[in-house]
């Protein structure tokens, strides 16, 4: 099978380490960033099949991210799966509205992670 | 020449005729009225035509030529003005429940009772000569028909027993109605039949005469004129002695006096059943009195021609020529014409009479005298005093007759009568016009009235009657004092006694009126009164309004609720929708038939004048005088004193809704607040909860993770918990602070010592950074008063943050610690060279949550954000002040500004 890539932009470290340890342990092939500014430099090298971002960073906040991702061509196939720690309505409309395809409110499980993520790349 | 036995049947039976045609007319009056139309109304109002027009005009012309006319021109003259005034009057009675002219004057000057009595006791002193006189001309007529002298004791009782018949009949016909405002049906059928009977029979004697006896009206004045007798007839000036002037002021007084003489009153006002037959019925009686009097000049004349060589009085020409004639048919159609004119005059004035009385004197005194009579009795009674006033009436007036029956010509006494009658004018026209006039100018007016008609007309008239024996009072006035002479009062001599006894008594009456009016002020119920028979209005029929100004029905609307509640306001409003399918709603323009509407709704409530202006004022119509302000604040007293406390209770109620408003948005500003605060604290449990959640998970499900991951995962898991901890202390803290319920416990310490005591609580954390602390506080022994534990923090929060945020691009990470002293202040001074601050962030790192984000702070632990918020308070509560000095890249320096002790 070909290892998805799956890129994780997070700024809370805890999180990244956390997520990526689950992530690199089912055999995906993980990048970290921990600002929105690295995470786009790491995305266009490494076109990862799905990015895992967080709303709230400094610099580029996640939906800044999700609307330059869906203008480069290059990364059109990119999935997007939002990690906000907010989960209201509001939020979610807003996280389709900026590109996102799914979000994932904190804090969840390790399985909820992993079928939300293994449902976008499947299909 | 007529046998005594033949006539008297006559006489019954055209009384049971008439008796016959009451009750007929009464038991109709419940199915459909006979009386009902404009046709009976102006027939019934020709009683003003008594056995005095029917015997006695034809009399006048004779012996005075053609003043007779003038009784007659003052009613054309009020012909027009039928539809204004009688109206008026009708509405008047019918609101106000009238009963006689008496009455009317009474209850449109404060419901006197005073007045009531005084006009009662006049108007009985005017009328029973009056009455007397009709009794007479029926006595004089009968005589002259069974041609008998005076002495027959049959003949002789004649006016007693028609007293006594019409008694009976007014009893049985008059009084049937004990509510005022109903009319007596049978009788006013009996009045209009005995008018036409009368006019009947006095335009066939005019006929009889003219065309039968002498060949048509020009054979009458032809040969008039040739015997010169038609010169003094014909001559205006001649005709009365005081000329021009006597016309003048005869057609004045008959103006007066065609409403005023109490049976007029009654059939006009009382006795009406429809308003809307005022309007055709002045034709009919305008009619009726061209017809009346086209026959009275030829007959005179003729009777002059005929009778020139016997002394027969001239009044009885009408009745002479048949009799001499030997036409004893026409004979008693003309003693039963005037028997019916005379008699249509008693009943309806005996029953006008009989009611001033019983109302005004008799059931009064009942009244005030109630202990006397038990509960039961009363209403017997009542009915009692009514009938029993009525042979009261016409007894007196037969006692009359036979006292001074002989003194005067009927015509005299009638217009004695008049005069006195006349005395009522100004109070009564003058209180249907004008507002001013009050009880005082209305009393005072009629007695000077009743005083100069006693001394110029009635007193005279005794005299002439030789029941009283000074005649040289008449011709040199009383102790010679020739300007009180009583037929030339003040040297006014030329006037015949009844131009100068009116003139006099009017105008006195009229001056009193005015200036007791005009200087006197009138009480509250007056001016009430004044208003409700000045302003009366047919209730489906617009009110005259000054001015009319657009009023919206919100502006009426708000006003009536003020006096009467919204819910009868609306009851009222929704009821005017039904009745008249019209819906008033907020912003509609009113119109002014609504307006009216509601007014005298008001009215009910607060009374016509209180409504009236309270209306006034909102249609901005004539400002209001100085009385009628006066009477609104008695009136109103009541209203204005509620509604002030009811404004200043909504006013007490806008300031409380006001403070429940601030304190409402108060209140939901900190709701706000807490919402954030809440909101933003659950997000930042979120984050580590996730992270420790997943490392556990992990640590759980993957036994074969290598040892040095598991060490990492671990420790996260034991600073995220931390984080949380730290989370929940510092929002407690937070809470506790802003609520001020934190535990203070304040002591003197020297600032060296907790400067110590919080650098050694942080070397651990900053040896293992490799972070240098130096300090350089000098001050060493000073004291300040502070709570140890809270200052502590502060410091060590400080520290915490330099160390986390040192700058690994620079070889040496230090903090120094530094002192600066003045007066009254010590500042301890922390100074790191870490990543610093942007100058924008420096007052925002004070706030709740806010934790600024640094390029070269990316894997730093994130702390809860509430850190400095905290510090501030706290220094903040210790008198000091915590301020923030930086620049990006190079350095921060915390300042705490604290007071020390000396």
């Amino acid at each position: 099978m070909i290892h998805k890539k799956i890129l994780i932009v997070d700024d809370e470290k805890s999180i990244v380490l956390a997520i990526d340890s689950i992530l690199s342990a089912r055999g995906y092939n993980t990048q970290k960033a921990y600002d929105g500014k690295k995470g786009l430099e790491i995305a266009k090298e490494f076109k990862p099949d799905l990015i895992l971002l967080d709303v709230m960073m400094p610099f580029i906040d996640g939906f800044e991210f999700s609307s330059l991702i869906r203008n480069d061509k290059a990364l059109e196939d990119t999935k997007i799966i939002f990690i906000t720690a907010k989960g209201e309505i509001n939020d979610k409309k807003d996280g389709y509205s900026k590109g996102g395809d799914d979000y994932i409110v904190k804090p969840f499980s390790t399985e909820k992670l992993l079928s939300r993520i293994n449902f976008l790349l499947d299909a | 020449m007529i046998s005594l036995w033949l006539i008297i049947p006559i006489c019954i039976v055209y009384l049971a005729l008439l008796f016959g045609i009451a009750y007929y007319g009464d038991k109709r009056s419940t199915k459909k009225s006979l009386i009902n139309n404009h046709f009976v109304y102006a027939l019934s109002l020709t009683t003003y035509f008594t056995a005095w027009s029917f015997y006695g005009n034809v009399g006048k012309v004779a012996t005075s030529g053609i003043s007779f006319i003038t009784t007659y021109i003052g009613p054309v003259i009020l012909a027009p003005l039928w539809v204004i005034l009688f109206k008026k009057i009708i509405r008047v009675c019918k609101r106000e429940k009238i009963s006689s002219i008496s009455d009317f004057i009474a209850t449109r000057y404060g419901k006197d009772k005073f007045l009531g009595n005084l006009i009662t006791i006049m108007v009985f002193i005017f009328i029973i000569p009056y009455i007397s006189i009709q009794l007479k001309a029926i006595s004089t007529s009968f005589h002259i028909l069974i041609d008998s002298p005076v002495q027959n004791s049959v003949s002789n009782k004649i006016p007693l027993f028609v007293a006594i018949i019409m008694s009976l009949f007014v009893i049985l016909f008059g009084t049937r109605n004990t509510r005022s405002e109903q009319v007596n049906e049978g009788m006013v059928s009996v009045i209009a039949f005995e008018a036409i009977f009368k006019l009947i029979a006095f335009i066939i004697v005019g006929v009889y005469v003219t065309y039968f006896i002498f060949n048509g009206f020009g054979d009458v004045f032809s040969k008039a004129t040739a015997k010169d007798i038609l010169g003094p007839v014909a001559n205006i000036q001649d005709s009365l002695e005081g000329g021009y002037w006597d016309w003048f002021s005869l057609i004045i007084l008959s103006f007066f006096v065609f409403m005023l003489l109490p049976r007029q009153f009654h059939l006009i006002a009382l006795e009406n059943k429809n308003e809307e037959h005022v309007d055709k019925a002045s034709w009919v009686f305008l009619l009726y009195l061209l017809a009346m009097t086209l026959f009275v000049v030829p007959i005179a004349i003729a009777g002059k021609l005929y009778f020139f060589d016997t002394s027969f009085s001239a009044d009885s020409y009408v009745l002479r020529f048949p009799i001499d004639r030997g036409n004893n048919l026409l004979a008693t159609l003309v003693f039963l014409g005037g028997f019916s004119a005379a008699t249509g005059m008693i009943i309806v004035e005996t029953i006008a009479i009989s009611k001033m009385l019983s109302d005004n004197i008799f059931i009064p005194f009942i009244l005030n005298h109630l202990k006397t009579f038990s509960t039961s009795k009363i209403q017997k009674v009542i009915s009692f005093c009514k009938r029993i006033s009525i042979p009261i009436v016409l007894l007196s007036a037969y006692t009359y007759t036979e006292i001074i029956g002989e003194g005067s010509t009927l015509v005299e006494t009638g217009l004695i009568s008049f005069v006195g009658i006349a005395q009522l004018a100004p109070s009564f026209f003058g209180g249907l016009f004008w507002k001013k006039a009050n009880k005082t100018g209305t009393i005072s007016g009629i007695i000077v009235g009743f005083f100069i008609w006693s001394y110029t007309l009635l007193f005279p008239a005794f005299i002439q009657s030789g029941l009283i024996d000074s005649l040289s009072i008449l011709s040199n006035g009383p102790f010679s004092i020739s300007l009180l002479k009583p037929y030339a009062l003040l040297g006014l001599e030329d006037l015949n006694p009844i131009s100068h006894g009116f003139f006099w008594s009017i105008t006195l009456n009229i001056f009193f009126y005015i200036i007791g009016s005009v200087f006197t002020i009138p009480k509250g119920i007056e001016i009430q009164q004044a208003n409700k028979f000045i302003d009366i209005k047919d209730p489906n029929e617009y009110r005259f309004r000054n001015r009319y100004q657009k009023v919206y029905f919100y502006q009426l609307y708000e006003l009536i609720i003020k006096f009467i509640g919204s819910k009868n306001t609306n009851m009222y409003v929704d009821q005017y929708d039904k009745k008249y399918q019209k819906k008033y709603r907020n912003n509609d323009i009113l119109e002014i038939h609504f307006v009216d509407y509601m007014e005298n709704i008001l009215s009910d409530y607060i009374g016509n004048i209180s409504a009236r202006i309270a209306i006034s004022k909102l249609l901005n119509e004539e400002p209001l005088s100085r009385k009628e302000l006066i009477e609104i604040l008695e009136e109103t007293k009541d209203a204005i004193t509620h509604s002030k406390a009811l404004t200043v209770k909504s006013d007490e109620l806008k300031r409380i809704q006001k403070t429940l408003l601030e304190s409402n948005e108060k209140l939901k500003e900190i709701d706000q607040i807490k919402d954030e605060f809440i909101l933003t604290i659950s997000h930042e449990l979120r984050t580590p909860i996730t992270s420790i959640r997943l490392l556990s998970e992990m640590l759980y499900h993957e036994p074969a993770l290598y040892e040095d991951q598991k060490h990492v995962f671990l420790k996260t898991i034991i600073q995220e918990s931390e984080r949380l901890s730290d989370l929940i202390d510092d929002t407690l803290l937070q809470e506790k602070l802003e609520l001020g319920q934190l535990n203070w416990e304040f002591e003197d310490y020297f600032v060296h010592e907790i400067i110590s005591n919080a650098v050694n609580a942080v070397s651990p954390i900053s040896k293992d950074t490799g972070i240098v602390i130096r300090n350089h506080f000098s001050h060493n022994n000073t004291l300040i008063h502070a709570d140890k534990t809270h200052l502590e923090r502060v410091l060590i929060n400080i520290f915490i943050n330099a160390i986390k945020f040192y700058d690994p691009e620079k070889d040496t990470h230090k903090i120094e610690i530094s002192s600066i002293i003045d007066s009254h202040t010590i500042t301890i001074c922390i100074e790191d060279n870490g990543i610093g601050i942007a100058k924008e962030d420096h007052e925002k790192i004070f706030n709740t949550f806010v934790q600024i984000q640094h390029e070269k702070q990316k894997n730093k632990p994130k702390g809860s954000g509430l850190g400095l918020s905290i510090a501030k308070k706290i220094v903040a509560h210790h008198k000091g002040i915590l301020s923030v000095e930086s620049e990006i890249n190079v350095y921060t320096k915390f300042l705490i500004t604290l007071p020390f002790k000396n």
